[in-house]
């Protein structure tokens, strides 16, 4: 086993600006100038940063959305761009700040989780079948401490807290080692925001995950993350 | 003992201080909400959205409504502009707004010139919104009442020039102005939002502005007219974090600037503190607790409140499970249970037997008003 989960090595994105007429590159701006930083394993990392800083851009690279323009990142000693597309989907996962974003507003809650369990079965060469999706579902509901009768109804029909366990459960169904999440708690409320901390908590003890917590919230970070990287607005950072 | 002495003294000075510092009783009253009930009929199904709400709203004062979702922060807020869907929506109760600008009631158009003179006290008249006309309503908007939505984004028309659209406002209730006036003043609202480079700004479709910009642009449209109340309906919600404090202290500078009063809707009790002098904490549409925000803040009194504060976290709750109660907002087409029954009985972890049979009364407590039969005298 490698000593670390995640390794980034000095990574640098700039993104060209373009004239309105004509589409002339006039300008480069460098969002991430040589960023190194490590992940041990079950542990989890706060991103600070204000807007524009490049929190995302970061996330983006590290989930192979975007290429870098310099340096590597390694997931369990390997350069992530080694691994198949199948493969990296088990490895890294991503929850976005907005759940509707994951969530297909035309399918119900239990399709879109069977076709997620479907996917992770598929993935690991096993057999699937109704039986077992049953199972699976009810395990992970179970998980999530969501009521059965969700099942039936679509994204629009859930309350802001169970869409974002939903798209959790989604996430989870495929087991990845390393979840990133976007400003997962700025949409809601208080008394779920402290209901999802507790959530993230239980899932990292029982499944080892990782986390690579996006959040404005100093607090919210000091709160939930062993480390914390925080990302200045000249692309300077610290790691806490 | 020590931690003890030191409680008491603390809540020695809060009291001494808050009352020192809360003085609107000074003021003229704006608006006065007395007993309001709003009721939605949805398939013959009544929904009894707000109940037996109270609110006193003061000259120069800042108010906060914080509630989770669903407890009915934003009807009340369209309740006081008359927003709601006319053919489902049934108000019992009074809102009764006391107008400071002159205006001429019967041809709902402005008499002075806008921004300077105001009615003498004595001749103040109060009217009930909600017995006022369409036609009237629409001189409210914008002119003595205006709010900010929740969503900057779909706030502002994208076909048209930021400038153009701020301008409009002005041009409605100022119909004597000349297009070279509603520019200077256009101009005049953005540098007083602290836009950077007015000019060019004016020039500008929503798109091209950033969330913060573009909320800013929709404060300038909200204080144009530079009117009695402001209402706020979330208004950093859809804002990064780092923008917050930013558009909360310019709406405080803002009020402050015009003597306006503001409304402040949040879910965010924590982004407050610093801007508003009393809070209305708002549970499943009814008023649970209410007083001075310092007060709030250092001595919680009702089990709602306390379990909205207990769930902040900061690197000192490290460690430790949040509190968490179940996520239920009570039924409310429910008759039995919203009007015999304490709301919040469901998810309370002091309730008592007393709580299942009957509703509490609102009780005072030095300067704050509980909705909790904890606090009976």
């Amino acid at each position: 086993m490698n000593k670390f989960l995640l390794e980034v090595k000095n990574i640098a994105k700039s993104y060209s600006i373009y004239s309105t007429l004509f589409q002339i590159e006039v300008a480069k701006k460098s969002v991430l100038r040589n960023i190194s930083f490590s992940l041990d394993y079950n542990t989890s990392l706060g991103i600070l940063g204000p807007s524009g800083c490049g929190k995302t851009t970061l996330v983006k690279i590290i989930s192979k959305i975007e290429q870098p323009d310099s340096g590597e990142v390694l997931f369990e000693g390997k350069n992530i761009n080694s691994y198949s597309k199948e493969e990296f989907a088990t490895k890294i996962q991503m929850l976005f700040q907005n759940p509707y974003s994951m969530l297909n507003p035309k399918l119900s809650i239990e399709f879109l989780l069977k076709e997620r369990i479907k996917q992770s079965f598929v993935l690991s060469n096993q057999e699937v079948n109704n039986k077992v999706l049953d199972s699976k579902i009810n395990e992970l509901l179970e998980i999530a401490m969501l009521p059965k009768n969700i099942l039936n109804m679509y994204p629009h029909q859930l309350s802001g807290g169970q869409r974002q366990r939903v798209a959790i459960l989604m996430v989870l169904s495929l087991y990845p080692k390393l979840v990133i999440l976007d400003e997962p708690l700025s949409a809601l409320d208080i008394s779920l925001q402290a209901q999802m901390l507790n959530f993230f908590s239980e899932l990292k003890e029982q499944f080892k995950v990782s986390y690579l917590f996006i959040t404005h919230d100093k607090n919210l970070a000091e709160y939930f993350c062993d480390k914390i990287l925080n990302i200045h607005e000249d692309g300077k950072y610290e790691l806490r | 003992m020590c931690i003890k002495s030191c409680r008491a003294k603390l809540q020695l000075y809060i009291e001494v201080k808050s009352e020192k510092d809360y003085n609107f009783m000074g003021h003229d009253l704006v608006l006065n909400i007395e007993n309001l009930e709003v009721s939605f009929e949805v398939k013959d199904i009544p929904y009894f959205v707000l109940r037996s709400v109270n609110l006193e709203l003061y000259t120069k004062q800042k108010i906060a409504i914080v509630g989770e979702s669903g407890s009915g922060k934003t009807t009340l807020a369209n309740s006081i502009l008359l927003f709601n869907d006319k053919k489902i929506t049934t108000y019992f109760g009074n809102i009764n707004f006391y107008p400071i600008k002159k205006c001429d009631e019967l041809t709902h158009q402005v008499i002075p010139i806008i921004f300077t003179e105001e009615i003498e006290k004595e001749d103040r008249t109060e009217f009930d919104i909600h017995t006022l006309d369409e036609k009237f309503m629409s001189h409210v908007r914008g002119f003595h009442i205006s709010m900010i939505f929740q969503d900057p984004f779909t706030a502002l028309n994208p076909v048209l020039r930021v400038g153009e659209q701020v301008g409009e406002v002005i041009k409605i209730h100022n119909q004597k102005l000349n297009k070279k006036e509603i520019y200077d003043k256009v101009i005049e609202l953005f540098t007083l939002v602290h836009l950077p480079e007015p000019e060019v700004m004016y020039k500008k479709y929503p798109h091209q502005l950033s969330g913060g910009q573009i909320q800013r642009v929709c404060v300038a449209t909200a204080i144009a007219n530079r009117p009695e109340i402001l209402i706020a309906d979330e208004p950093t919600t859809a804002l990064d974090a780092s923008l917050k404090e930013s558009i909360l202290s310019l709406l405080s500078e803002m009020t402050e600037k015009f003597d306006t009063s503001l409304i402040l809707i949040t879910h965010d009790i924590s982004i407050i503190k610093n801007y508003v002098d009393y809070i209305y904490i708002l549970y499943a549409g009814e008023v649970l607790e209410s007083g001075p925000t310092k007060q709030i803040f250092y001595n919680p009194l009702h089990p709602y409140t306390q379990f909205l504060f207990s769930c902040y976290v900061d690197k000192t709750k490290k460690g430790q499970k949040l509190p968490s109660l179940p996520y239920e907002i009570p039924d409310l087409s429910d008759q039995d249970f919203i009007f015999e029954k304490c709301i919040f009985l469901n998810r309370c972890q002091k309730k008592i037997k007393r709580c299942e049979e009957e509703k509490p009364e609102v009780y005072s407590v030095k300067g704050q008003k509980v909705k909790c039969f904890l606090y009976e005298k």
